[in-house]
């Protein structure tokens, strides 16, 4: 009988996790410790490979390559109105645009330098003098159209900044009490006030070390801000300037219209 | 030991005692999902052990531990309840990887019989005879001296035997 009930038990051995399921686990572990699955990068990799973005960058690419160098080239001096504009904005941009990192940031930075290309080509027909008013239709709408591709980035950027400092402000709730949360995420915010209101204080020397000592905590978040509003005023500057030249295209229009009369 | 050797280890470590710490968990709460559910969690626990950089000389041992912990929280949660019932509600504890109807009555008739005699002596008794453990190996998870062990394991053995036979 001892014999007997060893072997059933020994033939529970067979009852197992079975390989889908100790697949399954493995990948939930490893999501839990934060290592790499291979699983989740080599589908990663082929994902991204044949992405839809990636799918129009070789297409764009293709046809860039067919065209040939010299239209390349041809297209990269074009101006509103020319033959070859469109192959500049609506192919070499495009593959530029696929190649830009898929972060908010780079892609508002990029959509920013295009507006700037608009407006300098729209300067380039004003100072050659061929500002038709055809052309100089095509040129207000491309600005338009980049100044509004650009403000899209600049929203998103915004959008994700937003929902870091949310998240932040979660992370917080769930490792310290809400009140101590709450403190901690009004007195980050206050570190730039603090600042300003210490430039008002007699003692300059007293502040500066001050000043130091808070800025070596809150580095990080101090560059992240700066470098954030950087950007914001870079792009705020582009937007100012297509302002501008849009009304200076407008003056001219009125200009030449009284003196055609 | 740098953290992606620490990760790495515990990956060979899961990969080694993962079906072990299964079928422990199975047997105990005699629910698949859930113990699969209670595998993936004793592991998050060892994890936590192994990443704070306490010192895991028997993760086998420790493994087991937990898992035996996480089994005792569950009963203390839920009333185990009685494997007949789960069998008359259609539970299938076999997993029917074709082994004979006399087999897989006999396996059924174990499981059952199981519930019945205590926790420790269901420990001893799958730990020896369906794990393979030697009596030093659960001595070493149980932190007692190893002819105690043997003991106890032919005594909880002789208690199941007596099990079957009036069943």
């Amino acid at each position: 009988m001892k014999k007997d009930i060893v072997t059933i038990l020994k033939s529970m051995k067979e009852v197992s996790l079975g390989e889908k399921h100790k697949t399954e686990i493995k990948k939930h572990l490893l999501d839990h410790i934060g290592a790499p699955s291979h699983t989740t990068s080599s589908t990663n990799w082929y994902g991204l490979l044949w992405s839809h973005q990636f799918k129009v960058g070789y297409a764009a690419l293709f046809i860039t390559l067919s065209l040939g160098s010299t239209v390349v080239f041809a297209a990269e001096q074009a101006l509103p109105g020319d033959l070859f504009y469109p192959v500049k904005t609506k192919v070499t941009e495009r593959v530029e645009r696929v190649f830009v990192a898929s972060e908010p940031e780079p892609q508002a930075e990029y959509e920013t330098k295009l507006v700037e290309r608009r407006l300098q080509e729209a300067e380039r027909l004003d100072r050659e003098e061929e500002f038709e008013e055809r052309t100089k239709k095509i040129a207000k709408e491309e600005i338009e159209k980049q100044a509004d591709k650009a403000e899209q980035a600049l929203a998103k950027v915004k959008i994700v900044r937003e929902s870091k400092k949310n998240e932040e402000s979660i992370q917080l709730m769930g490792t310290f009490s809400a009140p101590q949360a709450t403190e901690m995420m009004s007195a980050k915010m206050n570190v730039r006030q603090d600042i300003d209101d210490d430039d008002n204080s007699d003692d300059k020397e007293d502040r500066d070390s001050r000043d130091d000592s808070r800025k070596a905590r809150n580095s990080d978040d101090n560059d992240d801000n700066d470098n954030d509003d950087d950007r914001d005023s870079d792009l705020r500057k582009v937007f100012e300037r297509h302002e501008d030249i849009v009304k200076k295209l407008d003056i001219k229009k009125n200009n030449r219209s009284r003196e055609d009369r | 030991m740098e953290l992606n050797d620490t990760k790495k280890t515990f990956i060979d470590i899961y990969e080694a005692y993962a079906d072990a710490i299964f079928r422990h968990c199975f047997f105990k709460v005699s629910d698949r999902e859930r113990a699969q559910d209670m595998t993936q969690q004793a592991f998050m626990q060892f994890w936590t052990y192994m990443k704070d950089g306490q010192n895991v000389e028997n993760p086998k041992a420790l493994l087991y531990r937990i898992a035996g912990n996480l089994a005792i929280d569950w009963y203390r949660k839920k009333k185990a309840e009685s494997l007949d019932n789960l069998i008359d509600a259609g539970f299938e504890p076999s997993d029917s990887r074709g082994e004979n109807i006399e087999q897989t009555a006999e396996f059924k008739n174990v499981l059952r019989l199981l519930p019945q005699i205590s926790q420790d002596e269901q420990n001893l008794i799958l730990w020896r005879f369906v794990e393979d453990l030697s009596p030093k190996d659960i001595a070493e998870i149980l932190n007692e001296r190893e002819n105690t062990v043997s003991v106890r394991i032919h005594r909880a053995l002789e208690r199941l035997k007596d099990l079957m036979k009036t069943s």
